[in-house]
């Protein structure tokens, strides 16, 4: 068990730092991009997966981080790695402040309560200037598209780790405790709201991350793009498919979409998103419990068709 | 020395008064039975008292420490534990986990941890279940699962809310001497269950529960004999010579969210 | 003070657009707990489907309104019947995802057929109001209000007294009592689903004949309703008038107070605090 664990991280691993090796800019921007996304998926998969909060706001922490380090860098000429850094501490504090009251909302509340925070910190950014207001912000272009393939690759295997730590200690117990029973929870002394909102902050400390390396790279943030819900449901649907609550399913499921999504991309852009519609549907239908998820458990009976998430509205 | 107080106690569920100025306290050491009739309150009463829900109006002490308004798992900190009559169990964990975050939110680490996991599952008779999901435990493990789990805790103070019922004859003669046993490590406890037998061989004390009042409070056997007790609980029902009753069907009433 | 008026009277008006979308998203969440993601894009849809009866037919849109009433009645239906019977009674969390998927799906189908420009169904009076005591009542915008004020009654009378309605009702008390009543859940699903479907098309039509429209402006739709619902309370054949005159008035005074751009502040940040410390809605039972 353990040493097919290590095996298929050491492969993964391999692949991934020879890649650019190999290959061709193309293929780094592909590398790069999916990279990213798992990282965002395996930060979701924290709040969503683990914990059972599904989340429709997790871009909010992606665009803050990025808006926020490119306001520090261009306004007060930060370098990146002080802006990036007071940026990721910024948006973990807020992710676990507005975590506090939030988190006490159940099902649907909290997926449209996280959807509206999302809006509305789209709604004062653009309408802050020193945020970048409805224009957005450049940023000076510095290093190489390779450069930013292994920082973001960096942050994916971080995220991976993260979790990986969190599953395998009794923090992570708390967190599935949470999931399955909150007032059973409480009844043996687990103080519930700390635990979740430090889940929520984990989940925006890591999503700023990769939102600072983001505007970076890209040298310009406009922000209806970076506080896009899509990339929020991107997360979850590759959480979902590649299995909630495990290490590795953010990272399968961001894979796999990621190379669906440039197939289709060859056809048309329209093409791909409706590609995306209908795999999502086609996961809900089908593949409730994702590619990893656990299909059955220890000794006890089979619980085949039944979801990972339980939810309680 | 009296480890639990409550006084005046009220509770209302929108226009619905179910508990009614409920006055007692609990010695410590001393093991107390809580019965009457299906709806009387019982489960709403130790909601309250572990914090699951606020009282309408009283107050509610465990030793000097006033407890309304405190969250449950501070509650839980204080060495106060409790069971549901209608299971919670932490269904995507393990059995053994189950209990384990239970003794490591308690401060239990390292090899005493370990320890004190395995002697909670034997002392519940659990240990053939280890490494099976909490999902898919039977009722009955279960509720022995909500034991081993509360007396993680450490407790002083233990609230069983029908821990025993689905017991078999020989199950319950062991569960009441665990109980037993328990009551010689010093915890005191409060005890609502159905069946008098349990009640008339553990406790010390009964409380008897009638629509949201509190009817009658003295020693078991007083209990059962007093009318006024047997009109409005054990009625036609309770048979001398037996020692029991058969109960109304348990109640499919949600617990207090 | 005519001038404050006006702009008051504006957003009571455009509280009747807000509200008619709303109408059916509250319906299908107050039955089923369901969150319908592509409620927007149901409505856009509509008015693109109102848009091409118009210029290919000739057929004005109120004209066309009962047919597509009828069209998206049966479609919704046999979405519900086919498809989201299947995930409904499993977790919430699931139902959300498929409808965002359809979304997807119905988003980029219209941009495929109509591609991503903006549209409007051209009409005389579209653009035009009638004069009343010195105040301006652009013509759409008004009848949109009292369209919602009759749908609400017409809403309220069918749940109230007629069986299909009753049974709907007692559904969305618990599926469990509803079902030992001996009513078929699926169907009663489908029904409701099918007629909330056809509510948001006539929503849709009012949409689009105020409004210039595009694939994409389904989703602020949905977030809109969602507003409004949680703001009149959830299931309530009310609940959606009073929680589009409370948005309608807001966003119009607020918008001249602080400028245009502040209206998705006061919108989100109104969400955010209702959820928080009401998540029942202004007529909606108090939270337990
Ligand atoms: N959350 C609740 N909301 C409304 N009524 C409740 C709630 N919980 C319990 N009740 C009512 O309170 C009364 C007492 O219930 P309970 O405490 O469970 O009784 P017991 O445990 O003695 O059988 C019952 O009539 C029940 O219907
Ligand atoms: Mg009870």
């Amino acid at each position: 068990m353990k040493n097919r664990h290590l095996v298929f991280t050491g492969l993964v691993l391999l692949i991934a730092l020879l890649l650019p090796l190999l290959t061709n800019d193309y293929i780094i921007q592909v590398g790069t991009e999916i990279a990213m996304y798992a990282a965002l998926a395996a930060g979701w998969n924290l709040i969503g997966g683990i914990t059972g909060y599904p989340s429709f706001g997790n871009v909010t922490f992606f665009g803050l981080g990025a808006i926020l380090a490119g306001a520090f860098s261009v306004n007060w000429h930060w370098q990146y790695g002080l802006a990036g850094i007071v940026a990721v501490l910024i948006a973990g504090a807020f992710g676990f402040l507005l975590g506090l009251p939030i988190l006490r909302l159940k099902g649907h509340y909290f997926s449209i309560a996280t959807l509206a925070l999302a809006q509305a910190t789209l709604a004062v950014v653009t309408n802050v200037q020193f945020l970048g207001g409805g224009r957005g912000t450049s940023l000076p272009l510095i290093g190489s598209p390779l450069i930013f393939y292994y920082i973001m690759f960096g942050i994916a295997a971080l995220s991976a780790l993260v979790t990986y730590l969190i599953v395998h200690s009794q923090y992570g117990n708390t967190l599935l405790a949470i999931k399955s029973d909150e007032q059973a929870a409480q009844s043996v002394g687990i103080n519930t709201v700390l635990a979740k909102s430090t889940a929520f902050a984990l989940s925006a400390l890591l999503g700023a991350m990769v939102g600072v390396v983001y505007a970076i790279w890209q040298s310009y943030i406009d922000p209806p793009t970076v506080f896009e819900p899509g990339i929020t449901v991107l997360m979850l649907v590759m959480t979902l498919i590649g299995g909630a609550g495990t290490v590795a399913g953010p990272i399968l499921g961001a894979v796999i979409i990621g190379l669906l999504t440039q197939l289709a991309m060859a056809f048309s852009q329209n093409a791909s998103s409706l590609i995306l519609g209908l795999g999502i549907i086609v996961v809900v239908l089908f593949l409730p419990q994702g590619i990893l998820g656990r299909q059955r458990s220890g000794k006890g009976g089979k619980r085949k068709g039944k979801h990972s998430f339980s939810l309680r509205g | 020395m009296s480890i639990l107080q409550i006084k005046n106690l009220s509770k209302d569920f929108g226009g619905l008064r179910v508990l009614e100025n409920i006055s007692f306290s609990l010695d410590e050491g001393s093991v107390v039975g809580l019965i009457g009739p299906n709806g009387a309150g019982k489960s709403t009463l130790v909601n309250l008292i572990g914090g699951g829900d606020q009282p309408t109006r009283g107050e509610i002490y465990f030793g000097s420490r006033r407890l309304n308004g405190l969250p449950a798992w501070r509650i839980a900190r204080l060495g106060l534990a409790r069971t549901f009559q209608i299971t919670r169990i932490f269904s995507d964990l393990t059995l053994d986990d189950n209990v384990r975050l239970a003794a490591w939110t308690n401060g239990w680490r390292g090899k005493n941890l370990e320890t004190e996991v395995a002697r909670l599952i034997a002392l519940t008779e659990l240990s053939d279940k280890t490494g099976v999901l909490g999902r898919d435990l039977t009722l009955s493990d279960q509720k022995r699962l909500q034991l081993a789990r509360a007396l993680a805790l450490k407790p002083k103070l233990l609230l069983l809310d029908e821990v025993m019922a689905g017991l078999n004859p020989s199950e319950l003669d062991r569960a009441i001497q665990l109980l037993a046993k328990l009551r010689n490590e010093g915890i005191t406890m409060l005890v609502i269950e159905h069946l008098m037998r349990v009640i008339m061989s553990i406790s010390d004390r009964v409380l008897v529960l009638h629509q949201g009042t509190l009817i009658a409070d003295g020693p078991p056997a007083e209990i059962v004999a007093s009318s006024q007790v047997q009109e409005a609980y054990l009625g036609r029902r309770y048979v001398k010579n037996r020692g029991g009753f058969q109960p109304d069907e348990p109640s499919e009433v949600k617990e207090g969210t | 003070m005519h001038l404050w008026l006006q702009i008051i009277l504006n957003g009571i008006l455009q509280g009747g657009i807000l509200g008619i979308s709303a109408l059916a998203f509250s319906l299908q969440w107050g039955v089923m707990n369901l969150i319908n993601l592509a409620h927007g894009s149901f409505q856009i849809l509509a008015a693109y489907v109102a848009m091409v009866l118009l210029q290919r037919l000739g057929l004005d849109p109120f004209l066309a309104m009962p047919l597509v009433f009828l069209i998206f009645l049966a479609g919704g239906y046999l979405l519900q019947f086919g498809i989201i019977n299947r995930v409904i009674s499993g977790n919430l969390f699931m139902t959300l995802l498929l409808t965002y998927g359809l979304d997807f799906v119905l988003a980029n189908f219209m941009i495929l057929l109509f591609t991503a420009d903006y549209k409007s169904v051209n009409t005389p009076y579209a653009n035009s109001s009638w004069h009343l005591l010195g105040f301006q009542f652009p013509i759409v915008r008004t009848l949109a209000l009292i369209f919602l004020v009759i749908l609400s009654l017409l809403l309220w009378l069918f749940l109230e007294y007629s069986r299909t309605g009753r049974a709907i009702r007692a559904t969305s008390m618990g599926t469990e009592p509803a079902r030992l009543m001996g009513l078929k859940i699926p169907k009663v699903y489908a029904l409701t689903f099918g007629l909330s479907s056809g509510l948001a098309a006539i929503g849709g039509i009012f949409f689009g004949l105020s409004n210039a429209f595009s694939p994409a402006a389904g989703g602020p739709l949905t977030v809109g309703a969602f507003v409004v619902t949680i703001l009149g309370g959830v299931g309530t054949s009310w609940g959606p008038l009073v929680g589009g005159l409370i948005l309608g008035v807001l966003d119009a005074v607020g918008s001249v107070i602080l400028g245009p751009t502040y209206v998705n502040i006061i919108t989100f940040g109104l969400l955010l605090i209702i959820l928080i410390l009401r998540p029942t809605g202004v007529l909606g039972r108090a939270a337990t």
